[in-house]
């Protein structure tokens, strides 16, 4: 889960990292008159590249101030809708640089990473990128942190607060069970503190569930992901015409391989993950998800599942139910295969506009044929 | 002989008295798999089908000898079975658990690799040898055994793959899932090489998927293999950026992609497809060859 500037810095805070002072506005009619100029004016959404997309203002006014919120709220950026906008005393930084703590599956472990060059795009400037690797059983030790503020080069003063920064940035890693937290960029200031002007924080999906205050954090920005993430099932839309729901991740994306293959796009990926266990909860779930889809309004539905144990007739009874009391009509197929799969086609033959098939590539050349005709 | 598990395994369950445990103990008793205790701590003295429950895994390994691990505890719970089965000698585990926290996932592989354990997962669908030991969600009335091994990191995308060689009469020796997740344990390369070493296996059968570097580093496994790899990699036409399903599946650099991996694999001479379908009948034609 992608936390926001807003929301990562207040984590900061928390964990005494220190951050300009500012304030979250949510409406064009938020009251402005206590700031302290100049200002930046930040856009909250989760797609990166603000600055270059001319997202980032500055103010030196009130004037400038109302302006730029009037341009920026409700606007969007990189397909996003602005709904949030951060308000910043603006720093004047004598030096800025890179910092970061992620999980690298290449590893099996975790790296902390910091460049001199901050403020900029870290892809761009990879060779100047300094790395520690810390053993997940010793955690962060003195050493580590020793080579790589010495080797950042920082007056002494500068130099100790980094030390800090970096245990207190590890704390919060741990803690909250973060995949990633990145500073990018770290300010260093006239008086040699230390700023943080950026924040990029990434919680374990797995362990939001534990954080209380994480709750109303990070909402996802599209509103399909979300309504199947409620459910326990992860999706992504596309701008195709096939949507594709499937068993597995590696059987999602096999079909998709397949439809791609045949000459298909897809409109939309769904994986029903582990949610294809619980008998008694599915019909309701598949109901769901398949509003969910039905909503993008896809020319066809492709349901793909091959089952090892549980029984083909229960899901059978339940996407046809679903159809039964579908918003909207839309024409699917239906490739199952598993325990009592000759069953299914008797049960499928109840609804319309739904063709049955046990085999996988069958299934695939179906739909893009119908996707065909129906465009 | 098979890789990793077969009839001589001592099979534990950690977890078992849970439902998927029990589950899983009713299938094995089944299939015959060499399923000889069960773990649920505060659960020592029942028996699960006739199979004994104890509290500790130590006392599993020290009555009954268990010499393999399935875990099915719920997900914040695996690290601790982990260690615990580690700790208490056992050296082959299989983590189906699934919603491991990342960070959990990083100690336990590390732990593995200090321990020289095999551990497969987490959110691994299991391992099994057909006909011999079943440690997966595999229907054993739904796999052949023969002489192709597999290594997957999906257990649905496998279930394709076994069920479409066997339309040419083709069986498999041993199936390994090594799980959907960022970090897992056992790895492709791994596997190859316990493959290569197996006098029941003629030729393996890889299938990858986007994100990360397993299939990549498995190329250099390959080059030096004797016997022939074919290999799938899903995602070719997944968009970037995107995770496809299993949080392991999305792409971080473009060394990541499908397409990327496909070729790497060529180059070290893999029979390479880029759709299911294909992979099959490249199977099949090689089969029919013989």
């Amino acid at each position: 889960m992608q936390l926001y500037e807003c929301e990562g810095k207040q984590l900061f805070q928390q964990y005494g990292i220190p951050v300009p002072k500012g304030v979250v506005i949510s409406s064009k009619e938020s009251a402005l008159d206590s700031t302290s100029f100049p200002v930046v004016v930040k856009p909250q959404v989760l797609v990166g590249g603000r600055g270059k997309a001319g997202g980032i203002r500055f103010a030196d006014n009130i004037d400038d101030l109302q302006r730029s919120v009037r341009e920026l709220m409700d606007s969007s950026i990189k397909g996003v809708i602005i709904q949030r906008l951060l308000i910043e005393e603006k720093a004047r930084p004598t030096k800025e640089i890179y910092l970061s703590m992620a999980t690298d599956r290449n590893s099996a472990g975790s790296l902390i990473m910091a460049s001199p060059i901050g403020g900029v795009d870290i892809e761009e400037v990879k060779e100047s990128i300094i790395t520690v690797h810390v053993n997940p059983f010793l955690g962060l030790q003195p050493y580590m942190t020793r080579g790589l503020v010495s080797s950042l080069k920082l007056e002494k003063k500068t130099a100790d607060q980094l030390s800090g920064l970096i245990q207190k940035m590890y704390k919060l890693y741990s803690e909250m069970d973060a995949l990633l937290v990145e500073i990018n960029p770290l300010a260093v200031l006239n008086d040699g503190s230390l700023l943080a002007l950026d924040s990029k924080v990434s919680i374990d999906d797995y362990c939001v569930a534990r954080h209380p205050q994480l709750k109303e954090m990070g909402r996802p920005s599209t509103s399909f992901g979300e309504r199947l993430a409620e459910l326990g099932i992860t999706g992504t839309e596309l701008d195709g015409e096939i949507a594709i729901v499937a068993s597995g991740a590696g059987c999602l994306m096999a079909t998709l391989d397949q439809i791609v293959r045949y000459g298909g796009m897809a409109r939309a990926c769904v994986d029903l993950g582990g949610t294809i266990f619980n008998m008694e909860t599915f019909p309701k779930t598949i109901h769901a998800c398949l509003e969910a889809i039905r909503d993008l309004r896809p020319s066809v539905i492709l349901l793909n599942a091959f089952f090892q144990l549980a029984d083909c007739q229960a899901f059978a009874k339940a996407v046809i139910d679903s159809m039964r009391n579908a918003s909207r009509e839309v024409p699917t197929v239906v490739r199952l295969k598993g325990r009592f799969d000759d069953q299914v086609g008797r049960i499928l033959s109840q609804g319309t506009m739904v063709s049955h098939t046990t085999s996988f590539t069958d299934a695939c050349r179906m739909v893009v044929e119908k996707a065909r005709r129906t465009s | 002989m098979a890789i990793v598990v077969d009839e001589m395994s001592r099979v534990l369950i950690q977890g078992i008295t849970g439902n998927v445990g029990r589950e899983f103990a009713g299938r094995m008793i089944e299939d015959e798999t060499p399923l000889v205790a069960g773990v649920t701590p505060g659960k020592g003295q029942q028996k699960i089908e006739g199979i004994p429950v104890f509290n500790s895994v130590m006392e599993a390994v020290h009555d009954e000898k268990a010499d393999v691990s399935l875990i099915v505890v719920p997900g914040p719970f695996a690290r601790d079975a982990v260690f615990e089965a580690i700790d208490a000698g056992i050296r082959k585990i299989v983590v189906y658990a699934e919603g491991v926290p990342v960070l959990d996932s990083i100690r336990i592989v590390n732990y593995a690799k200090l321990n020289g354990a095999l551990v497969f997962g987490p959110n691994s669908a299991g391992v099994i040898s057909p006909g011999k030991c079943n440690l997966s969600d595999i229907n054993n009335k739904f796999i052949k055994p023969g002489r192709l091994g597999i290594v997957s990191r999906s257990g649905t995308l496998s279930y394709e793959i076994f069920d479409g060689i066997s339309h040419f009469g083709l069986g498999v020796s041993t199936l390994c899932c090594l799980g959907g997740d960022m970090i897992t344990g056992a790895t492709f390369s791994d596997i190859l090489r316990l493959f290569e070493e197996d006098s029941d296996t003629d030729s393996v059968i890889l299938i990858g998927e986007i994100g990360g570097q397993g299939e990549s580093k498995a190329a250099e496994v390959i080059r030096s293999m004797k016997k022939k790899v074919f290999a799938y990699v899903a995602g070719v036409s997944a968009p970037p950026g995107r995770r496809m399903g299993h949080a392991g599946a999305i792409v971080g650099e473009t060394t990541e992609t499908a397409s990327h991996k496909l070729e790497t694999l060529k180059n070290a001479g893999a029979d390479c497809a880029s759709t299911v379908e294909d992979l099959i009948k490249l199977i099949g034609r090689e089969a029919t060859k013989k």
